[in-house]
This record gives structure tokens, sequence and C-alpha cells, in this order.
């Protein structure tokens, strides 16, 4: 047998029980990296809607919804938005928002709103800011300052932007990208309202651009 | 070379003689860039070796069908198959360590220690010895991958992780809640610090055994 011929008869036999194989084994994850991907959102959804009157991003609470917000998620302008519900009421949202530029990267956040527009968590869902100092963010005693403010009030800026959140020193784009991706959450609130509260909840397998 | 090692020599080798990391100095990017803690290092000192142990057995298994002219491919599709299923694995059972491999985890695939094994020893050698081959290397990249991010994790943060999933883990904090941590062990140049200085001790003790076996 020439050694061409050789060659191909053994690579595509080698690359077809090596995919033979990985689908097999694709198929047979598939339904448990579904469902962790589904907890790992589901417990960020829990903790920017809790239950607790004063919300704290350091203090741990139950979730104020009944359902399955990623059941019963709306997309607005390319952005999903979780919706809680008690009692079939809509209690709580959860935007899923990508802030400015920051250091390296985007930033993407979870951020939770009530009915009245107040925001009750902020979850850092994605990020590669620099560790021990941009990803200060993550740390729930910083957030804190971000929840439970009055939304009527509240100036969303930085200390350095003349606003009243204290930027992490040495990381005033990260706080700003965060900060930014709030905002959105907000304006989108505010903007499509009527959208965001009322709209049929997206199907299985559909996405959102934003996502 | 290879023809008069003993079996038990063979495993041997690849924890101090040939150790992959502190001596063939291979596979430095994932070395450096996820032992920010033990544990991190630990898993993918395992995942690593999973993939490593695979395609040194399928390959010296494979060496007599495979022809000189295309073996590299033919190993690279092996290696591709087995850091899949590494990766598939980890997203389905471990998903904290899998979030925080990321990327590292398919970039197994270009890891030089497992293409170099596969090409400097399966390849050659029997498939008792290639399996020998890839147990030692598998321990002694992984004991120095847990050594190194044990080393910046401990002066980095002031803890040591060995296990993480979810709610659970195993995790010491050794230097009290009120280390501040050292921010350089945690980030890149740590790496460099901290593997520069396991080098040299290697070398140091090295040295001495040769003084004392010479004279």
């Amino acid at each position: 047998m020439p050694e061409t011929v050789k060659m191909l008869i053994v690579l595509t036999l080698i690359s077809a029980a090596a995919s033979l194989g990985l689908a097999a084994f694709n198929d047979y994850t598939k339904p448990a990296i579904a469902e962790n991907e589904r907890q790992y959102t589901l417990s960020s959804i829990r903790k920017v809607i809790p239950e607790a009157e004063d919300p704290d991003p350091c203090t741990p609470s139950e979730p104020k919804f009944e359902n399955a917000p990623d059941q019963d998620a709306v997309c607005v302008d390319g952005t999903m938005v979780y919706r809680g519900r008690k009692g079939g009421e809509i209690v709580g949202l959860a935007f899923r928002t990508i802030g400015d530029e920051a250091y390296s990267g985007t930033i993407t956040t979870l951020v939770g709103l009530d009915v009245g527009g107040e925001v009750t968590g902020v979850e850092i869902i994605k990020h590669a800011e620099t560790p021990g100092l941009g990803s200060i963010i993550e740390d729930c005693e910083w957030r804190s300052q971000l929840v439970g403010n009055d939304p009527s009030s509240m100036v969303w800026k930085v200390a350095k932007d003349g606003g009243p959140v204290d930027q992490i020193s040495g990381a005033t784009i990260s706080s700003r990208s965060v900060i930014d991706g709030i905002v959105d959450a907000i304006e989108l609130f505010e903007k499509k309202n009527k959208e965001i509260m009322s709209a049929e909840p997206m199907k299985d397998g559909e996405v959102c651009d934003g996502r | 070379m290879a023809a008069k090692t003993t079996h038990l020599g063979e495993v041997v080798k690849g924890l101090w003689r040939d150790n992959p990391v502190l001596v063939l100095l291979l596979g430095l990017c994932p070395t450096l860039a996820v032992t920010n803690s033990a544990y991190n290092g630990l898993g993918m000192g395992v995942a690593t070796s999973f993939v490593l142990l695979g395609s040194n057995f399928i390959v010296s298994v494979m060496k007599p069908i495979i022809p000189k002219s295309v073996r590299i491919p033919v190993y690279i599709v092996v290696i591709a198959t087995f850091v899949t299923i590494v990766d598939l694995a980890l997203k389905a059972y471990l998903y904290d360590l899998s979030r925080n491999l990321g990327l590292f985890v398919p970039l197994i695939v270009v890891n030089c220690i497992i293409l170099g094994r596969a090409e400097a020893f399966a390849s050659r050698n029997s498939v008792g010895r290639s399996i020998l081959d890839a147990v030692g290397m598998s321990i002694g990249f992984t004991l120095t991958l847990f050594v190194l991010g044990a080393i910046r994790e401990i002066i980095g943060s002031g803890t040591l992780t060995f296990f993480q999933l979810g709610e659970t883990e195993i995790k010491f904090s050794l230097l009290g809640a009120n280390y501040p941590g050292v921010l350089v062990m945690i980030l890149p140049p740590g790496a460099f610090l901290a593997l520069g200085v396991m080098l040299a001790l290697r070398n140091l003790i090295q040295k001495r055994l040769d003084d004392k076996s010479a004279g």
C-alpha cells in the first residue's frame, strides 16, 4: 500500500474514532453542564433580589421570589431581564448589564431592582480586572454602598466625579464601569417599564444579545 | 538511556531528575498562570495528568500503525480528544474549578509536556514503560504546581485551599484573618518569583547531592 493512502486511512480512522467518542461524551455530560450553568445564574439572581428589608450584599438573605426567574426572563433592547414573582406579582427584577470598557475588557453585572427602582443587589458576573486591585469590585464591602439608596435622590457617580460612591483607590475605572452597568439597568427600567413588566417570557433556546 | 532504567526509575525520574517543570522547564504557561492558589494548581495538575496518561497510552499502543510523516497530527488529535473530555467533565462535575481554570483547560492541548512525552517517549517505548513515564511526569507536574500554588497562596493571601465545590471547601487560614496579604504573589510576577526560588533550591540540593556522591 502506498504511504499516502495509508496516511489518509489512518488519519481518517483516528479522527472518526475521536469524533465519535467526543460526541457520545458530550451527550452524556450535556444535562449536567446545563444544570450547573442554570444553578449558577439562579444563585446570582437570588442574591440580587433578596427578601431582606434592608438588603446588604454581605448579609445573605432568602430570595424574595417564589418562581424560577430564569424561566421568566424577557429580552429588552438586548438586555436580559429576569423577573422574580411572588404570588404571580413581580417583586423584583435582575438585569444582566455590561458596563463601559474597564481596565481589562468590560464588566458584566447582574443588577437587582425592586418595583420602585431601588437597587437591591449588584453581583459581578464576569470581569478580567487585576486581581487584588480592580477585583475589589467583587468584595461585598465595596458593593454594599451601591445597594439600598433612595432611587429619587441617588447620584450614580464616584467621588472623583463628584458623586457619593467611594471609588476603589487605584481602580477608579473599574468602579466607574460597575456604576455604568447599574445606570444602564435603571435607565432601561424607567424607559421600558411597561415592556419589562408585561412582555411574554422568552422561550427555551431563544438568545438575547447582551447575554 | 531509557532502556537501562528500572521500572521504578521510570516513575521516579519525573519527580526529581527529569521533573517536567523544574528541570525540563516545559509547560510553563499554565504553570505560571493558574497557580495563584494550591487548589487551582492541584486541579490543573490532575487535569493535565489525565491527558498525559491517556495520550501516552494511546500513542504507544498505536505506534506501529502511525505513519511517521503524519505522527504529529495524530498526536494532536489524540491529545485534543482527551483535553475535550477533561474540559467537559470539569464543567459537569467540578463547575467552580472549571470557572477558575477557565481557558487554561482547553490550552492543555498545546502544553508541550504532553506532546513532548508523546514524541520523545511514548512513540519509542513499550506501552508499560510509557504509562510509567506518564505516571512519573504527572506526579512531578502536579506536585510542583501544588507546591508553587501553595507558596503563592500562603504568602499572598495567608490561606491554603485543598478543595472547593460550591459551599464545601477544605481551606485553612494559616496566617490569621488579619493577614494583609502580599498582592504581588497572587499576580503573575509572583509566579516567576516563586518558581525562580524553587528552581534555585532544586539546583542547590542537586549540587549538594552531586558533591556528596563525587567526593
